[in-house]
């Protein structure tokens, strides 16, 4: 990839808005545009030929005749195409890169990408982002670096096919590796990280160097949150080193490494003497805009079940300093929907990023009800179904979305969560936003500052009981655990009413809540890291999945509360 | 927490004695960056600890990443609590636990 300059990216990516608006007013023609022109280009392939896409001519034809599918229905196409190379399966697009699924909800799966689904997500992933920008704050911050946290620790996998296997962050990473260096303050090092290495000392150090840090972006606001933290924790010695010119052996460099790049560093008592302040004036958080004062705004994923990280970096770190731009929806599919403003938790659909359909929630499995962009209801809950470059067809995403309004006439959506990321014992089905509320709420209630938390449906215990792992940070002195146990409860209740019946009338037991150890998710996710996973990809385990992370923090509990 | 180290030819070993939690491991991990270069075979004699907390997981995982690199890891005489605490995290998969 050549280089391009943060400037031009702005530029393209206003060019790119402008276009999406003429495109947008016009979104059903142009979406269905996008399906016939892809059944086209893919009507000679294996699956283009059992379906007939020759003889599809409209998407109500598209519907009748293609079905709805899952992974498994690709499972066997995508065994040949990684390991015989074969092609003209699923799609005629030239497939170089299978992204490997955070295996959010079980095993990872190989998703492949064509080059058209990758130039397609490039533009909708990043460059509107940054016209979005030059949208509001011109192009000066441009002349300015920015941190992008993007950490990439293993190195991609080549199939017997040929093609590369990795996580999206991985493709991420080597579609801007030449740029890297001119448009971010972190060294490679801190971005490929080497085994051993501490990618995050390396991106705090080099991101509290420089005073004049123009943005930050994240995969998702965890991560921030996450990062931050580590700032504080580890201030003194980050704050040595900018004196000294010198990278701690925290960081984990081989001693050629270190020495290369501390030659680069030259000693600036006087920075080091202005983050000792700024840093130290507070115990708990600091000022974001006191450390950077150019830093125009912070970009990643917020919302969703990340949306309770952006708000305690609001709390902690920036308050309403730094606007948030929060990315859409997207995942190593495609991409759905781009934010249209800063701060806004909704964000607007993409007529052809895929071809996209919406099953409404409650119409569960029938598939009869599926209906396309222009027949939405305002604040009803869909699945996404989606067709995209990369030959995947009417396929069930598991993405639950809510339309919240429109933009421009054209319809605005938030994540609501995964199809199955919900508990439910006795039929009350209390979803992940459901359970985030209840936490979140108590925090506020009582003045707490949570980490994190994750939850399963204890069925073993009579009668059955969500048993909620808590690992807070800091709480006030008379806040006790009976308070947080009764607060946390009453929540639950009012976030799942259903819920809140049951446990009323006995139907299901009390909650229990396990107080974590500190550094309890800190250590989930080294264990994760060291185990191969990818910084950029790990989400928070709110609702815990199998056994292993069960035992898990059972294992870091320190103590339990579990009555009235 | 005491921590003892010493090294015997090839070896060194770190014998705790006490609760290695939030407020002891930062003490921990500052001893072993000073004293874990160059070392071929590292042992942790967990005879007299009490307690081990995340926090002092994550310095045991810092340590085993850094000693893939150079040599081996080996944990020694950790009682029942401590190993139960090593099943349920998965830290037995990662760690030679003797």
């Amino acid at each position: 990839m050549p280089v391009v300059t943060m400037e031009e990216r702005v530029r393209q990516g206003m060019q790119l808005l402008e276009v999406l608006d003429k495109k947008g007013m016009n979104q059903q023609e142009t979406s269905e545009a996008f399906l016939l022109k892809l059944l086209r280009d893919n009507q000679d392939t294996e699956y283009g030929k059992m379906y007939g896409f020759a003889d599809i001519h409209s998407i109500a034809e598209y519907q009748r005749k293609v079905p709805v599918t899952m992974f498994d229905d690709y499972a066997g196409a995508v065994h040949r195409m990684t390991e015989n190379g074969e092609e003209n399966l699923l799609t005629a697009y030239p497939v170089h890169w299978y992204a490997r699924t955070s295996g959010t909800m079980g095993n990872p799966k190989r998703i492949p990408l064509s080059i058209r689904g990758m130039e397609n997500a490039y533009q909708y992933m990043y460059i509107v982002y940054f016209g979005e920008m030059g949208k509001h704050f011109g192009t000066e911050w441009t002349k300015q670096k920015g941190l992008n946290l993007l950490s990439y620790p293993e190195s991609f996998r080549i199939l017997p096919s040929g093609a590369e296997y990795g996580s999206i962050s991985g493709l991420t990473y080597y579609s801007m590796k030449e740029s890297l260096p001119i448009l971010y303050v972190s060294p490679e090092e801190a971005v490929h990280p080497a085994v051993g290495v501490s990618g995050k000392y390396l991106h705090a150090l080099y991101a509290l160097r420089y005073e004049n840090l123009s943005h930050i972006q994240c995969s998702f606001f965890s991560f921030l949150e996450d990062f931050f933290r580590y700032i504080e924790k580890h201030q003194e010695t980050l704050i040595t080193d900018i004196a000294e010119g010198t990278i701690n052996d925290q960081a984990g460099l081989d001693p050629e490494t270190k020495a290369r790049l501390e030659k680069e560093l030259s000693p600036d008592p006087e920075r080091a003497e202005k983050l000792r302040k700024i840093l130290g004036e507070t115990r708990n958080g600091f000022s974001v805009s006191r450390v950077w004062p150019s830093l125009r705004f912070i970009m990643g994923i917020g919302t969703g079940s990340f949306q309770q990280f952006a708000e305690k970096i609001r709390l902690k770190y920036t308050g309403s300093d730094v606007p948030f731009l929060f990315i859409g929806l997207v995942s190593s599919e495609g991409v759905y929907s781009y934010a249209y403003g800063l701060d806004r938790e909704d964000s607007v659909l993409v007529p052809d990023g895929v071809f996209l359909e919406f099953l409404p929630l409650e119409a569960e499995n029938d598939f009869s009800k599926i209906v396309t962009m222009d027949q939405l209801e305002m604040g009803k809950d869909y699945e996404l179904i989606i067709t995209n470059l990369s030959g995947l067809y009417r396929y069930r995403l598991r993405d639950v979305i809510r339309v919240t309004g429109e933009f421009q006439g054209r319809p605005t959506i938030r994540f609501m969560g995964r199809l199955e990321a919900a508990v439910s014992i006795m039929g009350e089905k209390t979803t992940e936003l459901a359970l985030t509320e209840s936490v979140r709420k108590t925090a506020e209630i009582l003045g707490l500052d949570i980490v994190d938390y994750s939850v399963y449906p204890d069925t073993n215990a009579d009668p059955m009981r969500y048993v909620y792992f808590l690992e807070i940070a800091s709480n006030p002195e008379d806040v006790t655990p009976r308070e947080i146990h009764r607060t946390l409860e009453m929540q639950l209740a009012l976030a799942n009413p259903s819920m809140g019946e049951k446990m009323k009338s006995g139907l299901c037991g009390h909650i229990r809540v396990n107080f974590l150890g500190e550094d309890s998710y800190a250590l989930y996710r080294d264990v994760l890291y060291y185990k191969g996973g990818n910084a950029g990809q790990v989400k928070p385990v709110h609702i815990i999945q199998n056994e292993a992370q069960r035992k898990f923090f059972a294992g870091t509990t320190r103590y339990s509360y579990d009555a009235w | 927490m005491k921590i003892n180290i010493s090294t015997e030819n090839d070896t060194t070993t770190v014998a705790l004695d006490g609760r290695l939690d939030t407020m002891t491991a930062p003490e921990l991990e500052a001893e072993l960056r000073q004293r874990i270069d160059g070392v071929d075979h590292l042992v942790f004699d967990f005879a007299k600890l009490e307690y081990l907390s995340s926090a002092g997981l994550r310095v045991l995982l810092a340590s085993q990443k850094t000693m893939n690199k150079q040599g081996t890891m080996q944990i020694l005489n950790a009682n029942d609590t401590i190993r139960e605490i090593f099943d349920v995290t998965g830290f037995s998969d990662i760690l030679t636990i003797d």
